[in-house]
């Protein structure tokens, strides 16, 4: 029973994730009658895409054992890049286009400072934040630039059976796709060994920083697809949107059951811990509390999440001290 | 004058498949200095691990004069007036010298600050007394690793321990600088310390102890008087065991075929000149001391670290490989000696980690096909009896054997096509009943036509299991011998050789 306890509930996070998410959400229902209200349902789920969306680049690179700092610096200088390209008169297509290639050189700068400079993913990514999030500033005076162009404008509002935002949709999307690459392809499999022991790994004939680098690009990208998406959505480029998703969307994904120091976890736990940190972040306010208290939810579920890694970690390292072997 | 002294009273010590340690009981007087001598794995280390209070002993104690001592942290080893001082040192370097000798004991002047004239005074007498050219304020990780040696005799010094023991320490200095440890050795002798010595080499030995403890296999096999010795003797009780019918029975390949891997005056930042063949079928055995160059030469071979100079040649066609996923292609196969860290991904399962060399073959169309790993890993699990429910478990459940076995089976599984097997101590820290299986394994290798090049430390294994014998020391291949002509005396001679 002990056992069956420890795999089945412990070990197997979205057991556990979704029973804590009915949990909350009973709970705020109890202290509001209009949580689940389909008005409010749609709500969270209009502000889960952004850091579902950031999430899912940042899962890969956590489960390659790498971290990622800047997904949310990197998203709003996309959603900068396409406002200003929309309204420069670029089709919108193109300049969604040109803003994912942007968000692709981002992320090779993280992956250049990591990979070949060999600087420790956590301060690389931060400098790389740090740079991107003032430059927005620069850029804008610190104004909100709104964007001239209705359809792009139907890109952030279209919804679906009157509930499901098209933004949530794309991000849907993704976590499957990037799912089925994990979990189904070589190129999946080989994130997974590179993260679990990335010397190894490379023994083994992998290419580690091959890998990471793709990964890194692939996140800048899907962070600028978070950015795109919130300046369509508000119809407008922010040098403030989403800066604060960089820890957040890390907070998702290791809640989500990606362990912090790589090799383990899903996007299945990524679609889990999107809505369980949401539902949680929304109920706080639906409560009647300050939105400041929202900081404060982001910090303790960071948190959280951290000392559930950490006990998921110790698990697994009991398993293997009981069958250490000293020579 | 205090005469200090340091027993070990029947020391065990097992670890889960080893027994490290089968009651070991000696003396060790102060005034003299005790050489610890033994092969790699005889027991050494451990001892001085129980010394330190780094582990504790299953049974048995230290008696240090003459009262009972059972340290259960290495503070209180420290508390008792022992100073172990291994081969890593274990020195803040980004502090300086005189920070580093008094590191738990600073001289506090008034208000708690530390007094830093009293501490450079001191330390500059300690130095003096010692005659080095470095000042108290020069940082230690600056020093080069033979001064840095220094830096933690005089810590040593400076708590004015008992009982100092040093292991190894011979091994990073030149010639210049072994005359001065020898000189303070003697210094610390004639106050009275009991000092422990372990090295390998022999030379050493001679010029400095003036007792000999040889340990074999955990248990103490000779104790003898330098004066009364010769290095003869000492080799003679260091290897003289009885060889099972284990080696007897192996099934071995007895053709031989072309060459397959070619080296030519390989140069690296480790290994100097080396050039070896490899035939089809051959089993080549790499013997030498740890910190001899093998694994290096063979990371090197396998792409892993870079090449300075040199040639290799795979049947006849020169290759240099960038990377070890270019070995991979080209059918060579490591299984390093850290399984651990380097082998295995122990978080995952055994089929992920029997299939990562050959994910692209066991794919369908554009997904990786389930069932195929499975059977490969299967397949594994089954021709090395792997003791394993099912091929989903995660690797860090397996114990030592079964882990080795996994990696074995990753390197021969159908889907690879290795022609040549390196591996690096594939018996360490594998229970006696496995080592045997997996000597078997490795002349059934051979029998497969590929070329295995076995690294091992234990001389018995690495003789009696190898066609052919590659002797290392200090980077370089310093001799070569048949397995008819090999005798355990030949080549620890080779091995030791200064």
């Amino acid at each position: 029973m002990k056992e069956f306890l420890e795999k089945k509930v412990i070990r197997n996070n979205n057991f556990t994730l979704t029973l804590t998410l009915v949990v909350i959400l009973a709970a705020f229902q109890l202290i509001n009658r209009n949580y689940l209200s389909l008005g409010n349902i749609r709500s969270i789920l209009n502000q889960a895409f952004v850091m579902g969306t950031l999430s899912v680049g940042i899962g890969c690179l956590l489960i390659c054992g790498k971290a990622d700092l800047s997904s949310g610096s990197i998203g709003m200088m996309g959603g900068l890049i396409v406002t200003f390209l929309i309204n420069w008169g670029i089709p919108w297509p193109l300049a969604v286009v040109i803003t994912l290639i942007a968000g692709a050189f981002m992320g090779a700068l993280n992956a250049f400072f990591t990979n070949v400079l060999n600087i420790m993913p956590f301060i690389a990514t931060l400098g790389v934040a740090t740079v991107l999030s003032g430059l927005g500033q620069v850029f804008t005076n610190m104004q909100d630039i709104p964007v001239n162009n209705k359809s792009f404008w139907a890109l952030g509002t279209t919804k679906f059976f009157n509930l499901l935002p098209l933004p949530f949709l794309i991000t849907i999307v993704l976590l499957v796709v990037y799912g089925v690459i994990l979990k189904r392809t070589r190129f999946g499999r080989q994130v997974y060994m590179t993260g679990g022991n990335a010397n190894a790994a490379r023994l083994a004939g992998i290419n580690p920083k091959m890998i990471s680098t793709i990964l890194y690009i692939n996140s800048g990208m899907i962070a600028t697809i978070a950015g795109i998406l919130t300046a369509a959505r508000v119809n407008m480029g922010s040098p403030t949107a989403i800066v604060s998703y960089n820890l957040d969307a890390i907070t998702v994904a290791v809640l989500g059951g990606i362990s912090f120091t790589g090799g383990t976890g899903s996007m299945s736990g990524v679609f889990i811990g999107i809505l369980l940190f949401n539902s949680f972040k929304n109920g706080l306010v639906i409560s009647g509390l300050d939105s400041y208290y929202q900081i404060v939810a982001s910090g303790l579920l960071l948190m959280a999440a951290l000392i559930l890694d950490f006990y998921r970690e110790k698990s697994r390292l009991n398993a293997l001290r009981s069958h250490k072997r000293v020579s | 004058m205090v005469e200090h002294s340091l027993e070990f009273c029947n020391i065990v010590k097992s670890f889960p498949g080893v027994n490290a340690l089968k009651g070991v009981s000696f003396h060790a007087e102060g005034g003299r200095v005790c050489a610890l001598m033994g092969e790699n794995g005889a027991g050494k280390s451990t001892l001085l691990k129980i010394l330190s209070g780094d582990i504790r002993p299953d049974e048995g104690c230290l008696k240090i004069n003459g009262e009972e001592q059972h340290f259960s942290s290495p503070h209180q080893s420290i508390r008792a007036s022992v100073s172990v001082i291994y081969q890593e040192r274990q020195l803040v370097p980004s502090l300086n010298v005189m920070e580093n000798i008094f590191l738990e004991d600073m001289p506090a002047g008034r208000l708690g600050f530390v007094n830093v004239g009293e501490l450079r005074r001191k330390t500059h007498e300690i130095i003096d007394l010692f005659g080095l050219p470095i000042e108290p304020t020069d940082t230690v990780g600056w020093l080069s690793v033979a001064y840095q040696q220094m830096v933690e005799i005089m810590k040593a010094y400076r708590r004015d321990s008992n009982i100092i023991a040093f292991d190894e320490p011979t091994a990073p200095l030149t010639d210049k600088e072994i005359e001065i440890l020898f000189k303070l050795i003697r210094k610390l002798k004639e106050k009275g310390k009991v000092i422990i010595y372990v090295s390998h080499r022999m030379a050493e030995i001679f010029q400095i102890s003036d007792d000999i403890v040889v340990l074999k296999d955990g248990s103490l096999v000779k104790t003898l008087l330098t004066e009364n010795t010769h290095e003869g003797e000492l080799v003679k009780a260091m290897v003289g065991r009885d060889i099972g019918d284990t080696y007897a029975n192996l099934k071995r390949n007895d053709k031989i075929g072309d060459v397959l891997l070619e080296v030519n005056n390989l140069v690296t930042y480790d290994v100097k000149d080396v050039s070896f063949k490899l035939h089809k079928g051959e089993v080549l055995g790499f013997a030498g001391l740890i910190g001899s160059g093998r694994t290096e030469l063979m990371r090197a071979i396998f792409g892993a670290d870079p090449i300075l100079s040199g040639e290799i040649k795979i049947e006849g066609r020169p290759v240099r490989f960038r990377s070890p996923s270019e070995a991979v292609e080209n059918g060579i196969a490591l299984c390093p000696e850290d399984r651990k860290e380097q082998g295995l991904v122990l978080k995952r399962s055994i089929f992920e980690n029997v299939s990562i060399p050959v994910l692209k073959k066991v794919r369908k169309g554009l997904f990786l096909n389930r069932k195929t790993e499975f059977d490969l890993a299967k397949s594994a699990v089954k021709r090395y009896s792997i003791k394993t429910p099912s091929v989903e478990k995660r690797v860090m459940e397996l114990s030592g054997g079964n882990q080795q076995k996994v990696i074995l089976g990753r390197w021969t599984s159908e889907k690879m096509a290795t022609k040549i097997l390196i591996l690096d101590e594939p018996t360490k820290g594998i229970d006696v009943g496995t080592k045997a299986e997996v000597y078997q394994m490795v002349c059934d290798f051979a029998r497969q036509g590929i070329g295995v090049i076995f690294i091992s430390s234990e001389l018995t294994e690495v003789l009696n299991v190898s066609d052919v014998i590659m002797v290392m020391h200090n980077g370089r291949i310093s001799g070569s011998v048949t397995r008819e002509e090999a005798t355990e005396e030949l080549v620890l001679q080779l091995a030791m050789k200064d």
